[in-house]
């Protein structure tokens, strides 16, 4: 189903709780990807764009909140960690300057933009924590290496964290990396947990910190929502592979879902199952960072 | 039982099929000694190269080595050819639980030979080899040696594995050829499979040798890459060894298929060092074996214990040391 942007733009923006910051924006970013040298085009959902210069080295150099509302990246003039569109620097973080090609920095932004996650270029090091609107550090979570990181709660509070080791395990910790669950959970859930950055495994955490939605494959996919405190997992959802996912309400996650050149925000109730496209839009050619991820 | 053969085991396991420790040998009757395993003299320290014109040895309970050339010591590739040296297993080769019967690839003509020990009935079957490779072959004998299963897991085209009785010869029945096997339940009633499927669990099947099977997704702790599990004699319940975390004793815990769900506790078990392994001895005897060592040791030192699973008490039944090159 169509909807005209501005109803889409509404719809999806309400759900968070807007800060002014990010309720200024009218027009969010769908996503940002890197042209030519160190531009960076920024496209917005009214198809308008916007460039300008930042870092392309790391696996994840620039992040989109979920919102559109703020990105993140390293600003290519003096390699600083900064905010569009405040341009507002982040703690004092500088990319530096590393070997070409492994480089693994990581930039993660809370679905409504206000909470950032660095992971700088070393995966023994502790990932920060920072409030994006102001710049100050929050905290740090635990080393990649150790525990990836998969991502914010649906409202920006907590982290889910996944371990690979003899079992898959997740952890869920607030923003100054003390643990508040952990869990090995089923099969089901356990092995289609993102283990490292990169193996197309899709999973989010809901606002509560409690259910995680994840993405199951197969010949019938589907989504499940598994509730860390029952230990229950749900019925499965049919839903197309996605390339990221958000809690974007209550009962809601959001997919981006990409395929047959078309990126499309998929909106999902949990509870009846029922979708509803919420963007629909050509997918960028080259690499680009949508949006949640 | 079946040694698994790992990266992490490395060549050391690829070359000795344990058997488990059978009943008490009777002194004065050397004769009727039980194998304790069958070993291929390795010469390549960590890598598998079988030592020049040594053939598989079987090592009795009573210390006797006693040579065995009628086994193949090369595994096959699915043209026939020979499989290569140093990174590859030998052809396969398997001890029943109790001691008493052999299985093993004949190096005459690749047919698989189920033979009693010592000297008993032989009973010859298919090449199972052949158009497949016996490196890509899996024999597993039930721990009183009358049944054997064969798997062809790591076949580049699925095939059906395969239950045999030993007596007729007969293939009494077949899994689906997307099952792992990885077993004889305690009394060799039941099979054990594995089946990995498209949503990323790993199911697990236990089918009797007529009907359909017991199968459950179970958590993730029974079928992670460190656990060990086995089938009680009941085709149900599973005993398995969960991986352990720091420094946690290993436990043993039994896990119901048909309940879907844990019975009971896990119960800490009472002996510690080197890799443990689950399998069954004679007389349905839940078994331990712990392995200390390795080819670049030189020497490696098996010990088997019984295992009550109701209590995780252990008693060291059996204690033997493989050294490295041919034996005396």
């Amino acid at each position: 189903m169509r909807v005209s942007h501005l109803a889409v733009a509404a719809a999806l923006l309400a759900p968070f709780a807007i800060t002014p910051a990010a309720g200024a924006t009218s027009d969010p970013i769908r996503y940002a990807a890197p042209l030519k040298g160190r531009t960076l085009q920024v496209v917005l959902r009214s198809g308008a764009t916007r460039t300008l210069k930042a870092l392309g080295e790391g696996d994840r150099p620039v992040a989109v909140s979920a919102d559109g509302a703020r990105m993140a990246y390293f600003r290519a003039a003096d390699r600083a960690l900064v905010t569009y569109p405040s341009g507002k620097r982040v703690g004092s973080i500088k990319q530096p300057r590393n070997e070409a090609g492994v480089d693994e920095t990581t930039l993660m932004l809370s679905p409504d933009g206000r909470r950032l996650a660095y992971f700088d270029n070393d995966g023994s090091h502790r990932g920060r924590v920072f409030d994006a609107v102001t710049g100050k550090k929050i905290g740090s979570l635990p080393a990649p290496l150790n525990w990836n990181p998969a991502g914010f709660s649906g409202d920006g509070g907590e982290m889910l964290l996944v371990r690979s080791g003899s079992t898959t395990d997740l952890a869920v910790t607030d923003l100054r990396g003390r643990v508040l669950r952990r869990d090995t959970p089923p099969q089901i859930v356990g092995f289609n947990l993102p283990e490292w950055d990169g193996d197309g495994k899709v999973a989010a955490l809901a606002a509560d910190g409690r259910r995680i939605a994840v993405y199951v494959p197969g010949q019938a996919p589907g989504l499940v929502v598994y509730d860390l405190a029952s230990r229950q997992v749900s019925e499965k959802i049919a839903v197309q592979k996605p390339a990221a996912a958000t809690w974007t309400g209550e009962r809601e996650v959001t997919l981006r879902v990409d395929g047959g050149g078309r990126t499309r925000l998929v909106r999902i109730d949990v509870d009846s199952g029922a979708s509803q496209v919420a963007d629909d839009y050509r997918t960028p050619v080259k690499r680009a960072y949508h949006a949640g991820g | 039982m079946r040694v698994k053969i790992t990266s992490a085991l490395g060549a050391l396991a690829a070359v000795a099929m344990v058997a488990g420790a059978a009943g008490t040998a009777e002194a004065g009757a050397a004769k009727s000694s039980p194998v304790r395993a069958a070993h291929l003299p390795n010469c390549g320290a960590d890598y598998f190269i079988p030592c020049k014109k040594a053939p598989w040895y079987l090592y009795l309970r009573d210390g006797r080595w006693v040579k065995f050339p009628a086994a193949a010591r090369y595994a096959t590739e699915a043209d026939g050819t020979r499989a290569d040296e140093v990174e590859d297993d030998p052809a396969p080769f398997e001890v029943s639980g109790d001691g008493g019967t052999i299985a093993y690839v004949r190096a005459r003509d690749g047919r698989v030979v189920v033979e009693r020990w010592p000297g008993g009935k032989a009973t010859v079957l298919p090449a199972y080899g052949k158009g497949v490779g016996t490196k890509y072959v899996d024999l597993f004998l039930s721990p009183d040696g009358r049944r054997l299963l064969v798997g062809f897991a790591e076949a580049a085209k699925p095939r059906a594995p395969m239950v045999v009785d030993v007596a007729t010869g007969r293939t009494v029945r077949t899994l689906p050829a997307t099952d792992v096997p990885k077993g004889f339940g305690a009394d060799g009633d039941e099979v054990l499979a594995t089946r990995a499927k498209d949503d990323n669990t790993i199911e697990v099947l236990a089918y009797p040798l007529d009907g359909g099977p017991v199968a459950d997704t179970p958590p993730q702790e029974v079928v992670s890459r460190d656990s060990e599990f086995v089938l009680a004699a009941d085709g149900h319940t599973l005993l398995v060894r969960p991986p352990t975390a720091g420094k946690q004793p290993e436990r043993v815990r039994a896990y119901d298929l048909l309940a879907r769900a844990w019975a009971g506790k896990g119960r800490p078990i009472k002996a510690t060092q080197g890799m443990s392994s689950l399998a069954w001895g004679p007389g349905g005897r839940l078994e331990l074996r712990r392995v200390i060592g390795s080819d670049e040791e030189l020497r490696r030192t098996t010990r088997v214990y019984a295992l009550d699973p109701a209590t995780g008490a252990t008693k060291q039944v059996d204690k033997y040391t493989i050294r490295a090159g041919v034996p005396k």
